[in-house]
């Protein structure tokens, strides 16, 4: 029995997957690859070469239901699971053959998952245990019931491809499951994001304020940061309404006023009210402050958080004297949360 | 120092003396919405959060307050205060 398997769900990432199965050869791993794209196609020829365990499913919109297929079709103890457009380089594949080699008790391990700026802890490799499976049809993941073990040196590379595709299905799937259970968190957290990444953003913002309704932790928390983040953001670049905009973006910095992106709002937002003198300030305190910022609470890449603020201090030195509407010409893209 | 600015800071002050940082926090945030560029908000922010045994904000406050400040010296060896009261916090958690 091999010490590793991989688990893989693909479909129409052809141009991707082999670079993805190559990567891993080095484990040595049991490969499980779930298929669930047209009957005959190169990408489904990729996949037979690499295994003889390749599973053509139907898609009945809920990526949990392949994930927790492939489980059950899997033999090895451990499991990392991969996605067709991701891959690992050679040295991080050599630290989770020592980290597997070292017996973890642990049986959950996550890894940094690097998509484009931003970076994020997940879990990645878990268990072959039947208790631990993939939870909801959409931005499925596996819910730990302890604290992971963080293995941050161990990375996981991205690559954005087929954004608009993912987007309007995700969007799909969400907007069922919201009809059947219109308050459920976990939904209206992804809702709000997804609206807003196709620039639906009084979508979003109901979505938003819905899930900080409904969601049940009250204390601090990520995700209650980052839509609060998400809605001062709307206030400020969508409404225009910047009273609002402040008074949520004050209410965050006070929990936690390292994180860059808070102060890069408020620069962005004095921008907007032509005070460009405190919006100097503040993007000097997102590069002040930023660098000491804690890695888990958000998602900015620490040696990048620094390069928007920069760019927008000289944008402010730039157009010191100048009407606030050639400047939004030149401010065109805000930092998206 | 403007008639506001010595109002916020009077109300900061006399939170952070009565124990209480989080409204000294609330009163330092306000006035930086006001004007960000005076180094009384970060350096009582950065107290509040020291009490409140955030450190790593407290460190974020003393850097602004550096950057503000030509006394550079001054705020490295509160930085370094907060590292050594962070240890400490740690080990007597353990």
């Amino acid at each position: 029995m091999k010490k590793i398997a991989i688990n893989i769900i693909t479909k129409d990432n052809e141009p991707y997957l082999k670079k993805t199965l190559d990567c891993i050869k080095g484990l040595d791993p049991e490969y499980v690859i779930v298929y669930n794209g047209k009957k005959e196609s190169k990408e489904l020829n990729i996949c037979n070469e690499y295994s003889n365990n390749v599973y053509i499913k139907k898609w009945n919109q809920d990526f949990s239901e392949l994930r927790n297929f492939a489980i059950e079709q899997t033999k090895s103890p451990w499991i990392l699971w991969i996605d067709s457009d991701e891959f690992i380089n050679t040295e991080s594949i050599h630290k989770i053959k020592k980290l597997i080699n070292s017996k973890p008790q642990n049986n959950y391990l996550k890894f940094k998952l690097i998509q484009g700026n931003s970076t994020l802890g997940q879990i990645r490799m878990f268990r072959n245990i039947p208790s631990i499976r993939w939870k909801f049809k959409v931005h499925e993941k596996i819910i730990p019931d302890n604290i992971p073990e963080y293995h941050p040196k161990i990375e996981i590379n991205h690559i954005i491809n087929n954004v608009q595709d993912s987007q309007n299905r995700n969007i799909s799937i969400l907007k069922k499951e919201l009809k059947s259970t219109p308050n459920d968190p976990e939904y209206l957290f992804y809702a709000s994001i997804e609206f807003h990444m196709i620039g639906h953003h009084m979508k979003s913002l109901i979505y938003a304020e819905k899930f900080l309704f409904h969601y049940p932790i009250k204390e601090v928390d990520a995700r209650k940061m980052y839509i609060r983040y998400l809605i001062a953001w709307i206030y400020t670049f969508q409404l225009r309404n910047y009273q609002k905009s402040l008074q949520i973006m004050l209410g965050q910095l006070i929990l936690n006023c390292n994180i860059a992106e808070f102060w890069c709002l408020l620069g962005d937002t004095y921008i907007h009210m032509g005070k460009y003198d405190c919006a100097k300030q503040y993007f000097h305190n997102a590069i002040l402050m930023g660098k000491y910022k804690y890695d888990n609470m958000w998602i900015t890449d620490l040696e990048k958080y620094d390069q928007y603020p920069k760019m927008r201090i000289e944008q402010c030195e730039k157009h010191k004297n100048i009407d606030i509407k050639n400047f939004e010409q030149e401010i065109s893209s805000p930092l998206i949360p | 120092m403007n008639k506001i600015s010595l109002q916020y800071k009077e109300f900061a002050t006399k939170a952070i003396k009565n124990n209480n940082p989080e409204d000294c926090l609330k009163y330092c945030f306000k006035y930086l919405s006001i004007n960000p560029r005076e180094k009384w908000p970060y350096i009582l922010a950065a107290q509040s959060y020291l009490n409140l045994k955030m450190f790593s904000q407290s460190r974020g406050c003393y850097s602004v307050s550096q950057y503000l400040d030509d006394n550079k010296l001054l705020y490295e060896k509160l930085i370094n205060i907060s590292f050594i009261k962070e240890n400490k916090n740690e080990k007597n958690s353990n």
